[in-house]
């Protein structure tokens, strides 16, 4: 290894630990990393902000800018709190009945939109709900959390890794509708049978205090019908530009942009409303992260570590699909698995190119996504959205501890994982 | 005197509120004096306005002292419902916690209560807040104060607000930049053990409302 190597491997693995232990901010640590690429000369300015494979991956950047926009705007309409207690009421009050709408219902929002800000919408409803049933919310919290990340893998906006993956493997909506949605279907099956014998202790139904719940007006919730009709409507246009990507030849970038755009022009919501619920931090996050993945690229470290992988698989597709599937379900349940996708990325990019364009090559992408969205599921710190509810449950008075929520969570990424190996073995290896 | 005082804790407020009593009967005693030499109403009342305006121009400075009041005080032990009652009953912004000695500890304000009551959830979703049933929410937030003490409806220590007190020779403009910047709505007012009273926004106001040149 040259100088350059080692000294960007050294700040990379420094920055990385940060992120990983949290001992600074994580913005921070990937902001210092960045600055450091880029002042011991392992990478510049021109790399940084303009190259493709080696530089701020601007698509992701502005794709999740227009959907943190759009989803801003949505929040306000009260069409979750509409949704969740129309859901409930129909389901009378019945605990599975009203987990397993509220889990379904959590799993298409996070595929629509993005897993983090479904969970921050669903949550308050359940703590009302459980509340009026006189029910544990945990329960119903951690399901909602684990069907978020289940269903969020399912689209290419649904979690935050599945951009990262897209974007560095040139893969559009449809490809995930059509190569991760299906697979995905079957696990919410799976996942809302599983979740009758997980969560088993917490169905008491107490007919009495179901009047309670019936008594709730959701109609209320919607505060504003317009903008409910004008959130729907550009939803739906952004949706179909992004499955129509091979006709209309945008990038889902410019389509959340375009939505984003339209949507604070035709409603009376002002920029500020507007922009007020975009994770700043996120987003430079992301881009600290690009700037030191750019410079392992850059410095050829990257390029080292594909040839060192692809001979330790030996040219073998098949091994280095499943070994790709369990060390991403293994690293994403220790650590965030955004920071492990956006490093992952450009490895598996040299993989899958190295292989060809067969079937074969391109499902490693899959196993990556599905590796990495799925373990997150196994421990509370595996994905954001897992942090965010055990913060908002933490705040209502009801907290959820790392080992409570890694108990279930467990079970259920392992289950994911089991039932993703034979679904890629079968689909890409055996039929195609 | 204050619903739920200890003899003791009694005492000292009714003494407070006399010497407070005493010192504005000093300050309103020319005032009298004056009004007794011309009998007309015009006679009454022009004296009292010279009275004031001269007191004020000789830089008289009203102290808190002299604006304390006396006020319910509650014990952290009392129960949450009943304080809660007292707030809504007597239309009070807040009341005085004190603690088994009768020292006070904190300000209750009435939107503490509030946001016992409402669940945080509620609070940080407008849309959520729309769906209760008037009946239903009512009950859901009693029954959140029934067998609580008024140590649980505070905020954990941490958190708990400081205590709005000033000395009695607090000025006016004193006692308002206390209150503005704790967001209290009351303000203690005490000299080592000996408690003045307490200053409400509402009087405050009205005194500062009040001063010559400005009709409120």
């Amino acid at each position: 290894m040259s100088a350059s190597q080692i000294l960007s491997v050294a700040v990379f693995v420094g920055a990385y630990i940060l992120i990983a232990t949290e001992r600074v901010h994580r913005v921070a640590a990937a902001l210092g990393g960045a600055a450091l690429m880029l002042a011991l000369g392992l990478t510049n300015g021109e790399t940084a902000f303009h190259s493709i494979e080696a530089g701020i991956d601007w698509n992701v950047v502005f794709l999740l800018l227009g959907m943190m926009i759009i989803v801003g705007v949505i929040k306000q309409t009260g069409l979750f709190e509409f949704l969740a207690i129309a859901a409930a009421k129909r389901a009378r009050g019945k605990p599975f009945a009203v987990l397993a709408m509220f889990v379904v219902i959590t799993a298409v929002a996070s595929a629509a939109l993005d897993n983090v800000t479904t969970v921050l919408l669903i949550a308050p409803v359940t703590f009302l709900v459980c509340d009026r049933l006189g029910l544990n919310p945990i329960p119903f919290l951690i399901a909602e959390v684990l069907a978020s990340n289940i269903g969020g893998t399912a689209t290419l906006i649904g979690d935050p890794p599945n951009i990262i993956i897209a974007s560095r493997g040139g893969l559009s909506f449809n490809d995930f509708l059509v190569h991760l949605a299906p697979f995905i279907v079957v696990l919410m099956v799976v996942f809302v049978v599983v979740c009758r014998w997980l969560f088993r202790d917490a169905f008491q139904y107490d007919e009495k205090r179901v009047a309670e719940v019936m008594a709730l007006s959701e109609r209320e919730a919607i505060r504003d019908k317009t903008l409910l009709w004008q959130s729907l409507l550009v939803l739906f246009l952004v949706l179909t530009a992004f499955v129509l990507h091979g006709v209309l030849h945008l990038e889902p970038s410019v389509v959340a942009l375009l939505g984003a755009g339209l949507l604070v022009l035709i409603s009376k919501v002002t920029t500020e409303d507007a922009i007020a619920d975009v994770e700043w931090e996120t987003l430079i996050f992301f881009m600290g992260l690009f700037v030191m993945v750019g410079a392992l690229v850059r410095t050829g470290v990257i390029d080292q570590v594909s040839h060192a992988l692809a001979n330790a698989v030996g040219g073998d597709p098949l091994l280095a699909v499943m070994a790709l599937l369990l060390i991403s379900a293994v690293l994403s349940a220790i650590v965030d698995n955004i920071p492990y996708v956006a490093t992952m990325a450009p490895i598996v990019a040299e993989l899958v190119a190295a292989q060809g364009s067969t079937p074969q090559a391109h499902s490693m992408w899959w196993s990556l996504a599905l590796g990495a969205d799925l373990g997150g599921n196994a421990t509370a710190v595996g994905a954001s959205a897992n942090v965010v509810v055990l913060g908002l449950a933490a705040r209502n008075g009801t907290p959820i501890s790392f080992w409570q929520f890694t108990r279930y969570g467990v079970v259920v990424a392992g289950l994911s994982i089991l039932l993703a190996a034979p679904y890629l073995w079968l689909r890409y290896f055996v039929l195609a | 005197m204050a619903a739920h005082t200890s003899p003791s804790q009694a005492t000292v407020w009714s003494a407070a509120l006399d010497r407070a009593q005493r010192q504005r009967d000093e300050h309103e005693a020319p005032m009298s004096r004056n009004a007794t030499a011309r009998p007309d109403m015009h006679a009454i009342v022009a004296p009292i306005v010279t009275a004031i305006t001269s007191t004020w121009s000789k830089g008289f400075i009203m102290r808190a002292r002299d604006l304390a009041e006396d006020y319910p005080l509650v014990h952290l032990t009392d129960d949450a419902l009943t304080a809660a009652r007292l707030i809504a009953e007597q239309r009070r912004p807040g009341v005085v916690v004190v603690d088994a000695d009768g020292r006070p500890v904190t300000v209750l304000p009435g939107s503490q209560v509030l946001r016992f009551i409402i669940p945080g959830y509620v609070q940080e979703d407008p849309s959520l807040a729309r769906v209760y049933d008037e009946r239903g929410g009512a009950e859901a937030c009693v029954s959140k104060l029934e067998g609580r003490t008024v140590k649980e409806l505070l905020p954990s220590k941490e958190k708990r607000y400081e205590l709005p007190n000033v000395s009695g020779d607090a000025t006016l403009i004193e006692c308002a930049a206390m209150m503005a910047r704790l967001h209290s709505p009351l303000l203690l007012v005490s000299d080592g053990d000996t408690v003045h009273g307490v200053v409400t926004t509402s009087h405050l106001l009205e005194v500062i409302l009040a001063t010559p040149g400005k009709t409120p």
